[in-house]
């Protein structure tokens, strides 16, 4: 085993092991994520497996494959936590807005 | 009362103006606006400073609060929310900082009291004092953000980031930002092109002084929403 894939699977090891506590009581999420951590263990252990695929796909590289890919995922999950964000954004208006209404000095209004 | 003797209905227009931190300035504009009998509503967008509202504590001014700071267009919703519920029939909306003169309300209102008008704003390039008076960088970054709202809504204002407006009910009925922060500008517009109000533009008198926002800010809101329209 090379330094880069002991330095990799650690780090992939930790956070397994936080995410994996985060869901707690959430079975959906650590089926998910067990598959995720085995799939990437997987192309850190057999890295010729993905250079393979990436012939295959007409990249010539493994690792610039998972570049690509990994990439592309990071855009989407970004946006996806943008959108999150501005509906938070969106319930915490609305909720101060109906405080404010309710708040308001009525007496003075004619 | 104006020149063109056109009656404006003062009990019937609510002034809203949305209040972070103000200054000094917020007093005599309510004392002013009060006096004319119209309606005042100052929404408080979470200042951390909150004693300038006890000021106004003793007018017959409808203060409302938010917790936290939501930003000047959800400020400005909730002012017209509370208006509507008042039953008011015009609105106007101002800034607090005291760029704006209370004279420019019925310049606005007078303009909106005229057949086929929904929606009046207030321009400083068409003021002779206030395009004098600009800022040079101002001048430039209020040019840029308007040519970029022309280029987004295809609404062609000299000056599309004024804090002074002036609608009818129907439109303020209508008004919903899904941006709270300065971009509110710019929805507006939009708005006004979906909805197909007519507008008209009213020459307004600004004072520039040293609290006024950072004109660099109002790219840096443009290009804001225009991401948020593409990737939405």
């Amino acid at each position: 085993m090379i330094p880069i894939q002991i330095f990799l699977l650690i780090f992939l090891f930790a956070a397994f092991f936080l995410y994996w506590k985060i869901f707690q009581n959430r079975f959906l999420n650590r089926i998910v994520l067990l598959c995720a951590f085995l799939i990437m263990a997987f192309f850190v252990l057999y890295p010729g497996v993905s250079t393979r695929i990436a012939n295959w796909l007409g990249v010539g590289r493994g690792t610039d494959l998972i570049l690509y890919l990994s990439i592309v995922i990071l855009i989407f999950v970004l946006l996806m936590m943008y959108s999150k964000i501005k509906k938070l954004e969106e319930m915490v208006t609305t909720l101060l807005r109906a405080k404010a209404l309710k708040e308001s000095n009525q007496k003075n209004a004619e | 009362m104006p020149a063109s003797g056109v009656n404006i209905p003062y009990s019937e227009t609510a002034v809203i103006i949305p209040a972070y931190n103000p200054g000094e300035t917020l007093l005599p504009i309510c004392l002013e606006l009060v006096k004319k009998k119209i309606s005042v509503f100052v929404v408080n967008d979470g200042s951390t400073d909150t004693g300038m509202f006890n000021s106004l504590l003793e007018l017959p001014v409808v203060l409302l609060h938010h917790s936290v700071n939501l930003g000047q267009g959800a400020a400005l919703e909730t002012g017209i929310c509370k208006a509507l519920s008042c039953g008011k029939s015009f609105f106007v909306t101002l800034d607090a900082d005291g760029q704006h003169s209370t004279s420019s309300v019925d310049d606005l209102l007078e303009m909106l009291m005229q057949p086929d008008t929904d929606i009046i704003f207030g321009s400083r390039f068409l003021n002779k004092v206030s395009r004098r008076t600009i800022p040079s960088t101002k001048r430039i970054t209020l040019k840029l953000a308007a040519l970029f709202d022309g280029l987004l809504t295809g609404i062609w204002l000299t000056d599309s980031h004024n804090g002074l407006r002036a609608f009818s009910r129907q439109v303020a009925a209508k008004i919903h930002f899904t941006e709270n922060r300065m971009a509110h500008a710019t929805e507006i517009l939009w708005l006004t092109k979906k909805c197909k109000w007519k507008y008209r533009e009213c020459a307004v008198l600004i004072h520039y002084n040293k609290k006024s926002q950072h004109p660099s800010r109002s790219i840096e809101i443009a290009i804001d929403l225009f991401l948020r329209k593409l990737i939405s």
